[in-house]
């Protein structure tokens, strides 16, 4: 996927409800872009990459104050932040690799994951392994069905190829399941 | 079952927000640098050239790189040592001499000039996470209705898998069977807007595609991209396959213009 996109913040209407998202939302995702990093000068640079990236898709953005804006804005920068954290380790897992830094993955279809098993459990034994799910996948689902994006919008807002965002739709499903089966 | 999916993904993102730190709680958290506060002004209201120089002078990473239309060739002499030269001249050649060799050497320098005269279109600015590309005057097609679709000579084994486009703007993906892939993206240069592309990957170094002067970068760790413009249009060819593909794509695409 490359990575190009042409400015987007054109209206004067466009940089006030921006700058609103932003007054509102930098010091929560420095919080959690520091979290990750641990560092005050990389949490800013997350911080900076993620609003590029949300003005990019600054058109999925609704109302400003609400929790779909919320999510979404701390989805891209803990998204961001993971990756810069990768990349300063150096030792980046393999798994990881394959969805976050690489469109080149076998062809997934379309997302329509197993989830017949989930039926089995009681409903707060699926939260709580909803929340143990790794941050990227975890992300995907909460996208898919909080925020209500389809797979290209994933794609999108996370900087993967379609088929990364399917396939790691699918991956998430699976995972939850293994977790479920464990318990 | 989709719904019970649905269900639990709401309420555990839910929970999650909710255990976040209030906005009240957050005010305090950390006072944000000057370094930050100007790249985030520049982002919103799309200027871009204060926010380049602080960090350039700050971050010897982050540098400027300027490329002009034409580009020029600067041949210094420093003033003392050129009034010394002149008047060494002045003592020892006569006058119609001193007026011919003047003459060559203009004739001279101006050839150099000229053979090393390169096409550029653009203004690049690199920052520590991406670069800033803003068209000048010279790129002469702003008109939405006049563009026309360039497509790029991939090599045999590859297909079109993808496309989009719109308004200035079109997209190709081409993939070959061994999952490599060929992205390429076509815009009008729009001087007012410009284009911002991640360089975060790799560095962004100055390239010749034909005469036109271009950027090569990374757009991830395993996919190469360059970046170029005609004037008339501006590409953005990147991919798994190896640079010395892409390039040739992209200076095929150019030849004879």
């Amino acid at each position: 996927m490359l990575g190009i996109y042409l400015r987007l913040l054109d209206t004067e209407e466009e940089r006030t409800r921006f700058r609103q998202l932003y007054d509102k939302y930098k010091n929560l995702m420095f919080f959690v872009a520091k979290g990750i990093l641990k560092d005050d000068y990389l949490a800013e640079d997350a911080v900076h990459e993620a609003f590029i990236r949300i003005a990019k898709n600054f058109s999925k953005i609704g109302e400003i104050s609400c929790p779909r804006t919320k999510n979404f804005s701390v989805i891209i920068v803990r998204n961001i932040s993971l990756m810069m954290l990768e990349k300063e380790k150096n030792n980046a897992h393999e798994e990881y690799n394959d969805e976050l830094y690489s469109g080149n993955i076998g062809a997934a279809p379309d997302f329509d994951p197993d989830i017949s098993v989930l039926k089995a459990y009681e409903y707060e034994t699926l939260l709580n392994a909803i929340t143990q799910l790794p941050d990227i996948y975890r992300d995907t689902l909460y996208l898919r069905y909080f925020n209500d994006f389809n797979m290209k919008e994933i794609a999108s807002v996370l900087d993967i190829s379609e088929e990364a965002a399917k396939k790691r739709s699918q991956r998430a499903v699976k995972m939850l399941a293994d977790i479920l089966r464990r318990k | 079952m989709d719904n019970i999916l649905r269900q639990i993904c709401i309420d555990a993102c839910q929970r999650e927000l909710d255990a976040l730190p209030s906005e009240e709680e957050l005010h305090d958290i950390h006072i944000f640098s000057s370094r930050f506060e100007k790249k985030m002004n520049s982002l919103i209201h799309s200027g871009i050239s204060d926010s380049a120089d602080s960090i350039s002078k700050k971050d010897p990473a982050e540098e400027t790189a300027s490329f002009r239309h034409p580009t020029i060739l600067h041949f210094g002499l420093r003033r003392r040592n050129l009034q010394t030269v002149q008047n060494s001249l002045k003592n020892h050649i006569p006058r119609r001499r001193l007026i011919l060799i003047a003459i060559l050497t203009a004739v001279l320098l101006a050839l150099c000039a000229c053979s090393l005269m390169v096409n550029s279109y653009f203004t690049a600015q690199k920052h520590k996470t991406h670069s800033e590309i803003i068209f000048s005057k010279d790129a002469v097609s702003e008109d939405i209705d006049s563009f026309t679709v360039i497509e790029p000579p991939v090599p045999e084994g590859y297909e079109k898998v993808d496309e989009s486009g719109m308004g200035g703007y079109y997209r190709a993906l081409y993939e070959n069977k061994n999952g490599l892939y060929i992205d390429y993206s076509q815009h009008l240069p729009i001087t007012s807007k410009g284009l911002t592309i991640n360089t975060e990957f790799g560095i962004t170094e100055k390239i010749m595609v034909g005469h036109y002067s271009g950027l090569h970068f990374q757009g991830s760790y395993t996919e190469e991209n360059i970046f170029w413009s005609d004037g008339y249009y501006a590409y953005i060819l990147g991919g798994t396959c190896d640079y010395e593909t892409i390039l040739k794509i992209a200076e095929d695409m150019m030849r004879g213009k």
